[in-house]
């Protein structure tokens, strides 16, 4: 699909598989920031198994990770670009993101907005996508 | 370096790159700043250069890094998919974080 060396750049991929009857997520990861799980007021991480990017080796191998998706909560997935600051590593910006995340209710848009309001005040660095899926 | 200020003293950070080698063909690229679109291109011609002489081995200092987004890492893999032994030295917190969180540590080794 893609090789750094061709193309000179890599790709990271999160993949998802819901069962919905059993309200589980299964993840597999390609080197992408971890999905946060939102849910009465708190959120966390998902420790999915991470691998190297797409388009670096062709000998990976992906472990995958199943998640309990409680009726009405909120899975959140979105790229470096909401969460990556000068200054800071990254553990600094995934916990306001967790923290912003854990306090922000409402519909799923309103709680996209202000998510991306508070973690982008003047605009991102990097561009920025956000996928957030309730479950009701 | 984007100047996204508007100020006309805007002084970009500092950014260093410097390169060393050994009669053995061990090559030492040392770092200082921080890496991303404004002075990726800088990073490349060195490394660049540096592949061009077929190293045995090939080490980034990094402890001096303050930033590297992806395109950091991008240099990083060419690199490490050309030559047979490559580390990342003395990696400072943000660059660590970085190769770890995207899954890259078994690929670029970090010392210590």
């Amino acid at each position: 699909v893609l090789d750094l060396r061709r193309e000179k750049h890599f790709a990271t991929v999160l993949c998802g598989l819901a069962d919905v009857t059993r309200r589980e997520i299964t993840f597999a990861n390609a080197g992408h920031l971890p999905p946060l799980v939102i849910d009465g007021g708190s959120a966390t991480f998902v420790e999915t198994a991470v691998g190297p990017p797409i388009g670096v080796t062709r000998s990976a191998a992906y472990g995958s990770v199943t998640v309990a998706m409680p009726p009405g909560s909120t899975l959140l997935l979105y790229t470096d670009g909401l969460v990556e600051r000068r200054n800071e590593t990254l553990d600094d910006g995934l916990e306001r993101l967790r923290t912003t995340a854990a306090t922000a209710d409402g519909p799923l848009e309103t709680m996209l907005s202000r998510v991306l309001t508070e973690l982008t005040p003047g605009g991102a660095d990097d561009d920025t996508a956000m996928l957030g899926l309730r479950w009701s | 370096v984007r100047d996204d200020t508007g100020d006309a003293d805007f002084v970009p950070p500092p950014f260093e790159i410097s390169e060393t080698h050994d009669d053995a063909g061990a090559f030492v690229v040392t770092v200082v700043g921080e890496i991303d679109l404004s002075t990726i291109a800088e990073l490349e011609q060195v490394v660049d250069l540096v592949l061009a002489a077929a190293p045995a081995a090939l080490d980034f200092d990094l402890g001096g890094v303050r930033f590297m987004d992806s395109s950091g890492l991008a240099v990083l893999l060419t690199a490490a998919a050309s030559v047979s032994v490559l580390r990342v030295v003395d990696p400072s917190p943000v660059v660590r974080r970085v190769i770890e969180l995207s899954g890259l540590d078994s690929i670029l080794r970090m010392t210590p």
